[in-house]
């Protein structure tokens, strides 16, 4: 990955953090391809939503040529029932990629607050809320998605809601540890000393420098998600036909394998780039958010 | 992501080395057959179960009064002979004094009394019990009216003689008599043990093969019956499978470690793979798939709206999305068996379709509250299910959902209360268009449509009872347009084929239309070197196409009253 050095230059300092961060991000490569290739996907996502035809077939539309393999007219080729692959994976990226975001979100959101509260706090309230986090750990993921699969109701906010409740505490968790290792740092005591109230306070100096590591997990919450929606729809429990997320594409496609492997590759191909992607972004946004190397310069 | 490069490179050796293995070990177990179940049997009590998967197994455990022939003409087997009296309307069963249960008990007729009278007793609530609703007062004891089991028509004369009285004569019944529910029970061995009669270490049985384990959802074991009276069966153990996701036993079977498979095993698209293997095999099944509706929920309450659905599916996709030579119908009597006739169902008409619809109050599906179509969990279902839901949506304008369930709780969800639509099948018990048709009849515990129609009950009535076959045909013929092209509480979809792959050392294996997995014959082959040819002609076989499965459904020997059926129920002409 990139280097402390490669960072430094005089340009990237501006007085907006924001600002900062896209810079510095800029100056690594593998971060902005998988930014582009994130970009790509949310845009085809959103393009799907709205409606934008992308390709000339429905993603429901079956037709006769079944099966066909990859070519101009199906550039994915099609599957059993003759249906345009591409069509799908674009309709199943709308899924896929939404239930990835907003699950990291719900996470962030959830954990973070969850987290900083019991971080800052410590003593009693602490371990309160950290048993709570061990009893939802103890929890195993699967049951939980099922059980609430069947009380919210079958479909995407089933799935969506499901997710969220099993995937905040692993944030919940970090964000503590965070605050309770910043807590005695210099910096910290010294503003408090300045009489900062608490609420600046922990905008203004827990979060940015405990930033980093959040940003991280929740990069590995994305996939995570992804694949847990492919678990549910496999059950059973997710989406019901003919609409499809990645996921669900994967899963049936693994059956064809041994004899038409472009209904797996292409869906799978979509997981791991997405995948691969997040990873590459989050280890980008670590290394430009770290306040210690604005500090090093 | 630098440890990535060496996991890959660990993975890619891995792969390797599993290949190379993989090329050494195909070879048979001696003397045992491996094959895939696919699931959990839910009960081995065969008075009670209703499934296939149950099925494949007991019929390799019991044998009953009569026992089927590969060409499906039942032959003695409980019962050494029998006598027909008062025209077709009583039945005297005279039985074999050696045949033992395998604790060494001998078989009598009792125990066949014991069986029918659990069977009939309506806290059973056995769904196979209206198979013997020809039997004297059966369906009235079945029902609760009759609290007195001594009027049931059937009676142990002595402890080798069993009577049967029936209240028509009807040419199936010799059929019936070789069914699970029919099969004898040991009274002192399920009330002895409630529950848990039909596990292992309780179970008694008298047919060719022996439960000895039964590891649940994994595998049930099968040994061979030193004390089955036709002789011990050469294989010495069965191994019964259950692996439910088809790609997995199709590797197991490619790595050989299953000897056979067949549809429940055979991934759909793999097919393709095997259609000019020596190893591959496919026959016609008398096994009719349907959609049903429960025409107790709105909108399935009108006629019209059930007529509209069924002219909107177009047949003719079903053979060219499975591609395993399935026979498009839309009516419900399979074309080998009497009555069939193609224009008996609806033929696929759009324009029809939408404006039965209209006629309904729903003009391009406008007014239609959400219409839900549960399915069992299997791919060559769902990819049925999708195609139906997608023509519905592009004939008719109408969004269907598509639930799906595992096999257990689906079978439960339709007995207890089926949603609007739901996707099953009917496999013959016996060759004969009764096993069919008295499937939608008010009083028929698997009619899960509630579709109650006293015209259609009096045509299945009568034709049961009818000794004239071309009669007996028309009448059938009659309530098939009638069930299917008339009322329709149900869209009949395609013929299921059978799909095997059976390794070379599986010898003694037949096939029949009605899927009778019996193994009682068959051996394996572990020594010689093994050729290919003569094993795909002479020893395994079946009827290859759907209008031609032999059977002669009734001998005249049997039913003195009802004419000779030789033919084999040849009807349609038609070329698939």
């Amino acid at each position: 990955m990139s280097t402390i050095e490669q960072l430094s230059t005089k340009r990237i300092e501006s007085g907006n953090p924001i600002i900062t961060v896209w810079r510095r991000l800029k100056r690594i490569p593998t971060a902005v391809v998988a930014w582009v290739i994130i970009s790509v996907m949310v845009a085809m996502a959103i393009a799907s939503l709205l409606g934008v035809p992308l390709t000339p077939y429905s993603f429901d539309q079956t037709s006769t040529t079944l099966l066909a393999d990859p070519s101009w007219q199906h550039l994915m080729g099609t599957d059993e029932l003759g249906r345009d692959l591409f069509t799908r994976v674009i309709y199943g990226s709308r899924l896929s990629i939404s239930i990835g975001i907003t699950t990291a979100f719900v996470a962030l959101v959830i954990g973070t607050i969850y987290g900083a509260t019991a971080g800052y706090c410590e003593g009693k309230v602490d371990s309160l809320l950290m048993r709570g986090v061990d009893i939802a750990y103890s929890l195993p993921d699967l049951l939980v998605m099922i059980l609430v699969g069947v009380l919210v109701g079958r479909g995407t906010q089933g799935i969506l809601f499901a997710l969220a409740l099993v995937s905040w505490m692993g944030t919940a968790r970090l964000v503590r540890a965070q605050f309770m290792q910043l807590k005695h740092e210099e910096f910290i005591e010294a503003a408090r000393a300045c009489g900062q109230p608490v609420f600046p306070l922990i905008c203004k100096h827990f979060l940015p420098n405990a930033m980093g590591p959040i940003i991280v997990a929740l990069t590995f919450i994305v996939p995570s998600a992804i694949l847990s929606e492919s678990t549910l729809s496999f059950i059973g429990l997710g989406l019901s036909p003919p609409a499809c997320s990645w996921g669900t594409l994967a899963a049936d496609g693994w059956r064809s394998l041994r004899t038409h492997p472009h209904l797996i590759l292409f869906p799978s191909l979509f997981i791991f780039l997405t995948v691969l992607s997040f990873n590459f972004l989050g280890d980008g946004l670590r290394d430009a958010l770290d306040p210690r190397t604005r500090l090093k310069k | 992501m630098k440890f990535l490069l060496p996991l890959l490179a660990v993975a890619l050796v891995l792969v390797l080395v599993g290949a190379g293995w993989n090329q050494k070990s195909i070879k048979p177990e001696p003397g045992c057959l491996r094959i895939n179940l696919g699931t959990e049997p839910p009960s081995l009590d065969w008075s009670v179960t209703v499934d296939n998967y149950s099925f494949d197994v007991i019929a390799n455990l019991m044998v009953g009064l009569t026992q089927y022939r590969n060409n499906l003409t039942c032959k003695p087997s409980v019962a050494s002979s029998w006598d027909v009296l008062d025209d077709g309307k009583r039945y005297v069963f005279h039985l074999r004094k050696d045949v033992l249960w395998s604790d060494g008990k001998p078989v009598t007729a009792h125990d066949f009394v014991y069986a029918w009278r659990r069977m009939l007793t309506p806290a059973t609530a056995a769904q196979n019990s209206f198979l013997f609703y020809d039997v004297i007062n059966a369906y009235e004891f079945n029902s609760g009216k009759l609290k007195d089991f001594q009027q049931v028509g059937i009676k142990a004369l002595d402890d080798y003689t069993l009577e049967v009285k029936l209240r028509r004569p009807v040419a199936y019944f010799i059929n019936i008599t070789a069914l699970s529910p029919a099969f004898p029970l040991r009274q002192d061995i399920v009330e002895g043990f409630a529950d848990s009669w039909s596990e292992p270490e309780h179970i008694v049985t008298n047919g060719p093969f022996l439960l000895t384990k039964w590891q649940h959802e994994y595998k049930i074991e099968l040994t061979a019956n030193q004390r089955f009276f036709e002789g011990e069966p050469k294989l010495k153990k069965i191994k019964y499978f259950m692996v439910p996701e088809p790609s997995t036993a199709l590797a197991l079977y490619e790595n050989g470690e299953l000897d056979f498979i067949d549809n429940r095993s055979f991934p759909t698209p793999d097919v393709e793979r095997y259609r000019t293997s020596p190893m591959y095999h496919n026959y016609p099944l008398l096994r009719n798939n349907y959609v049903g509706f429960n025409v107790t929920k709105k909108p399935f309450d009108n006629k019209l709206v059930r007529q509209a659905f069924s002219s909107a599916i177009d047949r003719d996709v079903f053979p060219k999305i499975l591609r395993r030579k399935e026979f498009p119908s839309s009516c419900w009597i399979p074309p080998s068996l009497m009555g069939y006739d193609a224009n008996s169902g609806p033929n696929f008409d759009a324009a029809r379709a939408q404006k039965l619809l209209a006629d309904a109050g729903f003009p391009d599906g406008k007014g239609l509250p959400p219409i839900t179509l549960l399915y069992p969990q299997r791919e060559d279902v769902r990819l049925v299910v999708e195609a139906m839901q997608d023509q519905l949506k592009r004939n008719l304008h109408v969004n269907v959902e598509l639930i799906n369930q595992e096999w257990k709780v689906f079978l439960a969800t339709c007995r207890n209360d089926a949603p609007q639509m739901y996707r099953s099948s009917w496999g013959a018990d016996f060759p004969d268009p009764e096993t069919f048709m008295s499937n939608f009849t008010s009083r028929n515990g698997n009619n899960h449509t509630r579709w109650k129609n006293k015209t259609y009950d009096d045509l299945v009535e009568r034709a049961g009872g009818e000794p004239n076959q071309a009669k007996r045909a028309a009448l059938y013929k009659e309530a098939d347009t009638l069930l299917c092209k008339e009322e329709s509480p149900l869209i009949c979809t395609y013929l299921a084929s059978q799909n095997i792959l059976v390794r070379p050392w599986v010898r003694g294996l037949e096939f029949n239309a009605m899927d009778l997995q019996f193994f009682k014959t068959v051996w394996i082959e572990d020594s010689s070197p093994l050729s290919f040819r003569g094993f795909s002609r002479g020893i395994c076989r079946g009827s290859s196409k759907f209008e031609s499965i032999k059977l002669n459904a009734v001998k005249s020997r049997q039913i003195p009253r009802i004419a000779r059926n030789d033919k084999g129920c040849r009807i349609s002409q038609r070329s698939y």
